[in-house]
């Protein structure tokens, strides 16, 4: 676990902040907790640009209730992957694009936008990969987005009813 | 000097055949590259996070045409690491050998499309042949030629008895002549060089800038294979050295597919030779304990990353899957920026790019004029174009020597 704690001591050396939010998952893998988009925005080019991560394997996004979280999985020479996250509130999801540092991220943020309502900054336009028509502020990887909902064929999204008491129809 | 716009528009509804291509002309060079993926999006992850795990393993082995084992084995691995489960080693060696049967029959098809993409329809012949005894193994093995499902959470579904175990062996024996002759025909054979050399230059810096994976990553002198890198299974006690080629051109990624044939035998002779006697599959619990887990390992065409996050339910909280294909888009229209058109067919099989059916190209003038050109017409329009250029080459060399 010699290469693990390395990458843990290097980035607690920059960020003492971080004491106790990176922890050690298992071999090869290293895990930091959710930085909130002003931290983020700090770590990230540090890692990638100083710390040896010059590998971007994947990024994904996450609904996580009131937040939409990011996890940004990079490696380094060592071959140890770091998840690195980030997260936004739902009502503001507004991060930056990584597309400048990694271009081929492009189509993974393009996926974020359309199927989970991120707004990124600094990222060229492009629905991949919904298909033209697509309804309006209807996210298909979010947790309230129901297959059954949808319609194919009219490609329409009925919302469910809301009663005056904030519930929806089927008693959530 | 006029541009030219064509787009190369597949529509095929299965997951192998989600990319289109825009490609701008500057005469017969192509300027300017657009790759607005998504055609035919399959909606996986969301599909996974509303069936049960098992459920999920049917869906995932059902990604991409050609690489179920690859997916599959991903996700049980992620399954397994969240359980803490220990595999039995038995499973282990059978997934490495099903895995690298895997690499070989996919190995084998690159082979053959290259082989038809530049006009050797008799070779293209020989390798879909040869790729049909492995075929016939993996049927042998799991019941179904494409989509064995031989992996179960915590191990696999079918042993390797001693007849099946035969039958594989006589196959590499078999198969390995055949590789070695075919082969040494893409290495030696100069008409076929002088095609592969020099068409899709990647650079090592290139392959490594933009994230390249697999024998495309390979091909470029780029050693990158998870299991090298970061062995899992039984590849833990095999040590794979990986195959790499410094031409960084489609000739060089032939030599990578037939150097990792020739490695996936050997692996798979070894494994046959050191299989171990145990269990088939350990328990897992049909409801996974809260946590997340993020899996790697070396499909046919590259690295294959599994993230899986449960939150004690019966499905998946969150599933994301990244394919080595998605992880190449963009070397690809790196590769393509620049090159001529008569290339774009090999460059496309180099790449695996799955076209299929419905495939069409609209050739656009001025925005104004259109003509719509099918994709066999673009690859005779390749073929033509190299003999033509080959014939003057021919023609020069001659009047040279007088």
């Amino acid at each position: 676990m010699d290469q693990e704690k390395a990458v843990v001591q290097i980035i607690l050396e920059r960020f003492p902040v971080l004491e106790g939010h990176v922890r050690i998952q298992r071999e090869k893998r290293v895990v930091m907790d959710y930085l909130v988009r002003r931290d983020f925005e700090k770590v990230f080019p540090y890692l990638t640009a100083s710390a040896g991560f010059d590998r971007l394997l994947t990024l994904f996004g996450t609904d996580d209730g009131d937040w939409l979280g990011l996890t940004y999985a990079l490696v380094n020479q060592d071959e140890v992957v770091l998840l690195v996250r980030q997260r936004v509130p739902k009502a503001r999801p507004f991060i930056r694009s990584v597309c400048g540092r990694f271009p081929q991220a492009l189509w993974q943020e393009q996926e974020l936008r359309t199927l989970l309502g991120l707004k990124i900054e600094d990222l060229p336009e492009g629905g991949y990969p919904l298909p033209d028509g697509w309804p309006e502020e209807s996210y298909p990887l979010r947790k309230d987005w129901e297959v059954r909902r949808f319609n194919k064929s009219t490609l329409t999204y009925n919302q469910p009813r809301t009663s005056f008491g904030g519930q929806k129809e089927d008693g959530r | 000097m006029t541009q030219r716009q064509l787009s190369l528009k597949p529509s095929a509804p299965d997951g192998e055949n989600k990319n289109c291509l825009w490609v701008t002309m500057a005469s017969d060079r192509v300027a300017e590259v657009h790759l607005p993926a998504g055609g035919s999006h399959q909606g996986v992850e969301k599909s996974c996070e509303i069936h049960s795990y098992m459920q999920d393993l049917l869906i995932l082995e059902r990604y991409g045409g050609l690489g179920p084992q690859a997916h599959a084995m991903a996700f049980c691995q992620a399954m397994e690491e969240l359980a803490g489960i220990v595999v039995p080693q038995r499973a282990e060696y059978i997934r490495l050998i099903v895995s690298e049967l895997e690499r070989l029959q996919c190995h084998l098809l690159w082979l053959a499309g290259t082989a038809r993409e530049v006009g050797y329809d008799a070779l293209n012949m020989y390798l879909m042949n040869d790729r049909e005894l492995v075929l016939d193994c993996l049927a042998e093995i799991g019941g179904n030629r494409v989509k064995y499902s031989v992996n179960l959470p915590g191990g696999v579904r079918r042993d390797l008895d001693e007849h099946i175990r035969t039958r594989i062996s006589e196959m590499l024996d078999e198969v390995g002549r055949r590789i070695k002759k075919r082969g040494s025909l893409f290495r030696k054979e100069l008409m076929l060089v002088n095609r592969l050399r020099g068409a899709g230059v990647l650079s090592r810096d290139d392959a490594a800038a933009y994230g390249a994976v697999g024998p495309l990553a390979r091909g470029s002198g780029l050693s990158r294979d998870v299991r090298a890198d970061e062995p899992y299974g039984a590849y833990r006690r095999m040590e794979v050295a990986p195959v790499c080629d410094d031409h960084g051109d489609a000739y060089g990624r032939t030599v990578v597919h037939i150097g990792e044939m020739e490695a996936s035998a050997a692996l798979i002779r070894r494994a046959l030779a050191e299989l171990p006697e145990g269990e088939l599959r350990a328990e897992v619990p049909e409801r996974l304990p809260k946590g997340e887990a993020l899996v790697r390992v070396e499909a046919p065409r590259g690295e294959l990353v599994y993230y899986l996050r449960s939150d004690g339910g019966a499905s998946p909280e969150r599933l994301r899957v990244f394919t080595p294909r998605e992880a190449n888009l963009y070397t690809l229209q790196k590769i393509i920026s620049g090159n001529y058109l008569a290339n774009i067919p090999l460059l496309m099989t180099d790449y695996d790019f799955c076209f299929g059916a419905a495939s069409r190209a609209v050739v656009i003038k001025g925005g104004e004029e259109q003509r719509t050109v099918g994709w066999e017409q673009l690859r005779d329009f390749s073929r033509d174009y190299y003999l033509r250029h080959e014939a003057g080459a021919g023609r020069a060399g001659a009047e040279k020597e007088e």
